[in-house]
């Protein structure tokens, strides 16, 4: 064993891929300890966060008011406010011709936004951007609180429109350190968890998938014959089928969950252990040792098991690594294909496709992040496997 | 000088003509393309925007104006309450150049009902035929069961197909005496024509393309573009990145996060409208216990309209239309868009008002919430997940365990219709341009053989609202009609039967150049558009 570990040290990108790998597990495993905040935890998200950049602060969204206000021949009225209001009053006040300052009372009220809604047509806010599609002008952070409607011809006698006042939001001292996805969900959290969900998927799957193919794998190799032959032809037509499609099918059936995902890969990985599994044993069963213990007449389950198996492992473990990598992959896919997981317990894959929506709109954080992690732990544990495989293999020995 | 004058013509010329010849064809994204050539083969959004192009009803309710237009019927005239005297158009011909005739809209009619494999028929639309018959000197007689005000426009989702048994049939609501009817595929392969239209499919490949040549013997006004090809890019950044990188015109359902984009490449106008698409959440309310709740002493909550209340009353409306939709979208309160035919003015839009919902499950014996799991399709609307998520977030809110399931909407309306949810996210659209249908499809008691409710897979049922429905299906007065639509939203208000959610806005990105019809159905209209 000693010797394995001085073999396995030789290469540093063994090393290093073995220690990310840990560093990893160490995350799935304290996910909820070293995460901000909960990301499953519906009633926690307010879309007021949400899309925030990297390193935003948290915010409490400030008042809101959506007031009705008639302008007519000059003098303004508006709907009553709510008691308490910051806001006491909404004023509009001509400032020439074809001009209208609407605004708030107190002047001095610190405002995130002013947004004006259903001008008639040949009217427009200055120095407010439009929404692309609807009337709405939204001037941010006006400044005393004013808005100036402007009007292309003579400014009609009477206007109503809709104000719909915010003000500014209070920063609380936490930080979003990734930024937010559109739920105003904290993306260092939601990755975590991600990890967390790949983590559990890539063992849970991948060893349970190894469990069953090495059964089937050592029952084939010990039958011989038509048991053989069945089993074969299921590894063939499994192998047959594009990992992806299968695990679609599975899920598009079963819908959506992490144990019908978990099922979905062992469905496609088993096939891989008792092909494996199978032909390792067969070299095994010619030797003398298992001839020996035939004429000891030990029972075929022991000789299996106890003599067998333990010589087939070193092969296993090295797929087994691998599959992990390809597990939490396939799992990532069909995630990002909107079949995976719930979508209120995103997983790497989920988050990368939400972020996949915002690519045209320079919102890269969502899916970047993600994405990042996502390839780090699948290349450490691909590195991982294949330094295994490497001192496994006679023929790279000295 | 007069050598000048030539290159600059010459040059002009030529910069002009791979234009002009590239301007004839129409490339159009859509983010559902139709799923057969088939005009009477599923009653969806997807294939209405096909059939309208391909195969004529006898009119057109047309979604921009809301005017009923003549199309194989080039006029009508009522004769008594129930008769409709349909005089047919003498210059329409279909493709092997035999004229339009009665025994052609009589088997039209009668192969609604009888299109081998389909997943959801028209027969709604036909439900109120007693009988059609051949009037004579391509005049037809259609008799109505009762008074229906909405005839034409139920028929105007009808193409008409020639009549392949060399008999006119006689109409009957089931086979007409008639076994043997025209198959979709031969409408899909091109071995049956789909009717006349503006256009012919000359290339049809599920889910991939669709193409389109104009029809030059069309009797009506002729469609621009030569040909037009429709491209299925479900995906919304290939819809996006289609539009951008110039492999198609013209996109529909623009996505939200997108329109920055789209605007700030200068070559783009957006065009959009108000639509009837109606985006809701409908709870279970047959199943007792409903599949997905659980935690509830094995009843159904949704039984109980407090709860109904409560979860119209958790709903911040405005947020979602203006965050998740970014705009895009009109708060809605009730089925009917403001603006169309049955809209009840005095129906209040839903207040949010998450502590008196809260207050309300614990009335109903729910103080700490139940679990549920709220479905939604991914992929059939604009944001239609994130909506569902941001709908989750908002239940969650009031105390309820929630947790969104998600389904491709290949699998997803079939399981709606299995009844295997218990709140689900759904929409539909008025498709006959009024409200009175929208309102029998939704919440209409759920009956196939009377084609009511085809759309209610919550199985919301009100004698009340049926009353009322039934009542407006046969009042021949605007005034009066409109009224008793009215009183059933009404009804439908008062008891919580639905979650309106939005009205979806209609929105396009056009390449500039191009005039582009936007349609208050969300169906595309690709004759209608020319060159600027």
């Amino acid at each position: 064993m000693d010797e394995f570990g001085r073999h396995f040290a030789e290469s540093r990108v063994a090393v290093a891929s073995l220690l990310v790998s840990l560093a990893f597990l160490l995350c799935a495993i304290f996910a909820p300890v070293i995460a901000p905040t909960n990301p499953y935890d519906l009633s926690q998200l307010q879309l007021a966060d949400a899309l925030k950049p990297v390193d935003s602060p948290k915010v409490v969204p400030g008042e809101e008011l959506r007031v009705r206000v008639t302008v007519a021949n000059g003098t303004a009225t508006f709907e009553d406010l709510p008691e308490g209001s910051v806001i006491k009053a909404i004023t509009a006040e001509a400032c020439g011709e074809k001009c209208l300052d609407a605004g708030v009372e107190p002047a001095d009220v610190d405002l995130e936004s002013l947004q004006i809604r259903g001008l008639p047509p040949g009217l427009s806010v200055e120095g407010a951007s439009k929404h692309p599609v609807q009337p709405w002008w939204t001037v941010a952070a006006p400044a005393d609180g004013k808005a100036r409607i402007v009007a292309e011809g003579a400014f009609p006698s009477d206007v109503s429109f809709l104000a719909i006042v915010k003000s500014a939001p209070h920063e609380t001292g936490f930080v979003f350190r990734l930024g937010t996805d559109s739920f105003g969900r904290d993306m260092l959290s939601a990755i975590l968890y991600g990890i967390r969900i790949s983590v559990i998927v890539g063992l849970v799957a991948a060893g349970t998938a190894m469990v069953l193919g090495i059964g089937l794998g050592l029952l084939a190799a010990w039958m011989g014959g038509t048991v053989d032959a069945i089993i074969m032809r299921a590894v063939d037509f499994m192998l047959g089928f594009p990992a992806l499609l299968v695990g679609l099918a599975v899920l598009a059936i079963l819908g959506n969950g992490i144990d019908k995902v978990v099922f979905a890969i062992i469905i496609v990985q088993w096939s891989y252990y008792a092909r494996t599994t199978r032909s390792v044993a067969m070299a095994e069963l010619g030797k003398e040792y298992v001839e020996a213990a035939k004429t000891l007449r030990l029972s075929p389950v022991r000789i299996m098991l106890r003599h067998v198996l333990p010589n087939c492992l070193p092969q296993v473990i090295v797929l087994f690594t691998l599959n992990i990598a390809s597990a939490i992959s396939l799992e990532s896919s069909l995630s990002f294909l909107g079949v995976g997981l719930p979508l209120t317990q995103p997983s790497l894959g989920m988050l990368i496709a939400n972020g996949y929506e915002f690519i045209f709109s320079q919102k890269y954080w969502i899916s970047l992040y993600p994405g990042i992690v996502l390839l780090a732990m699948i290349v450490a544990v691909n590195l991982l496997g294949d330094r295994l495989r490497d001192l496994n293999n006679p023929r790279l020995a000295r | 000088m007069e050598k000048t004058k030539f290159g600059l013509a010459l040059a002009a010329a030529l910069s002009l003509a791979p234009i002009s010849a590239k301007a004839e064809e129409l490339r159009v994204g859509l983010a559902a393309i139709a799923t057969s050539v088939d005009p009477h083969f599923h009653r969806a959004g997807y294939n209405f925007d096909l059939r309208e192009n391909i195969s004529d009803a006898l009119v057109y309710a047309n979604g921009a104006t809301g005017e009923v237009e003549p199309r194989l019927a080039a006029s009508w005239e009522i004769t008594s309450d129930t008769n409709w005297l349909v005089i047919l158009e003498p210059k329409a011909k279909f493709d092997n150049g035999n004229p339009l005739g009665a025994d052609d809209v009589i088997y039209s009619l009668c192969r609604v009902r009888n299109v081998p494999n389909s997943p959801g028929l028209y027969s709604g639309f036909i439900e109120t035929v007693a009988n059609v018959t051949d009037a004579g000197n391509g005049k037809i007689m259609i008799e109505s069961r009762e008074p229906d005000p909405n005839l034409l426009r139920n028929l105007s989702n009808i193409g008409i197909v020639e009549n392949p048994t060399g008999r006119t049939l006689t109409y009957d609501d089931k086979t007409c005496g008639n076994d043997s009817w025209l198959d979709t595929n031969g409408f899909n392969n091109g071995t049956v024509s789909a009717g006349i239209g503006h256009y012919r499919v000359t290339k049809f490949t599920p889910d991939v393309e669709i193409v389109l040549q104009r029809n030059d013997q069309y009797y009506g006004k002729p469609a621009h573009y030569d040909t037009v090809v429709i491209k299925a890019l479900p995906d919304n950044s290939a819809r996006i990145a289609a539009l951008l990188g110039d492999s198609v015109d013209v996109i529909n359902s623009v996505p939200i996060n997108a329109v920055e984009s789209v605007q700030s490449a200068g070559k783009f106008h957006l065009s959009s409208t108000p639509s009837t698409l109606l985006i809701f959440l409908l709870a279970d309310q047959h199943q007792e216990p409903t599949p997905k709740v659980s935690d509830a002493d094995g009843k159904n909550p949704f039984l109980d309209p407090r709860v109904r209340k409560a979860l119209n009353l958790a709903i911040n409306r405005n947020e979602i239309a203006e965050t998740v939709m970014g705009g895009m979208a009109q708060p809605a309160g009730q089925i009917i868009l403001d603006g169309i035919f049955g809209h009840n003015p005095d129906l209040a839009p839903y207040p949010y008002d998450p502590a008196k919902a809260k207050a309300l499950l614990a009335e109903a014996g729910y103080p700490n919430g139940f679990s549920l799991v709220l479905s939604a399709p991914s992929d059939r609307y604009v944001n239609g997940a994130q909506v569902a998520q941001a709908v989750a977030a908002m239940l969650s809110q009031i105390g309820l365990q929630v947790t969104l399931e998600t389904f491709p909407r290949s699998i997803y309306f079939t399981k709606a219709s299995d009844y295997e949810f218990s709140l689900y996210l759904a929409g539909a659209a008025a498709d006959t341009g009024e409200g009175l249908s929208q309102m029998i499809n939704l919440a209409g008691t759920r009956d196939p053989d009377r084609g009511w409710g085809g759309a209610n897979r919550g199985r919301y049922s009100s004698e009340v609202t049926d009353k009322h429905l039934a009542q407006a299906q046969a009042t021949l007065d605007d005034a009066e009609r409109e009224k008793l639509i009215q009183a059933a939203s009404k009804q439908v208000y008062e008891d919580d039967g639905y979650v309106p959610l939005y009205h979806e806005l209609g929105v396009w990105a056009v390449r500039n150049g191009i005039q582009y019809e936007a349609n208050a159905n969300l169906i595309n209209i690709f004759y209608t558009a020319r060159p600027e």
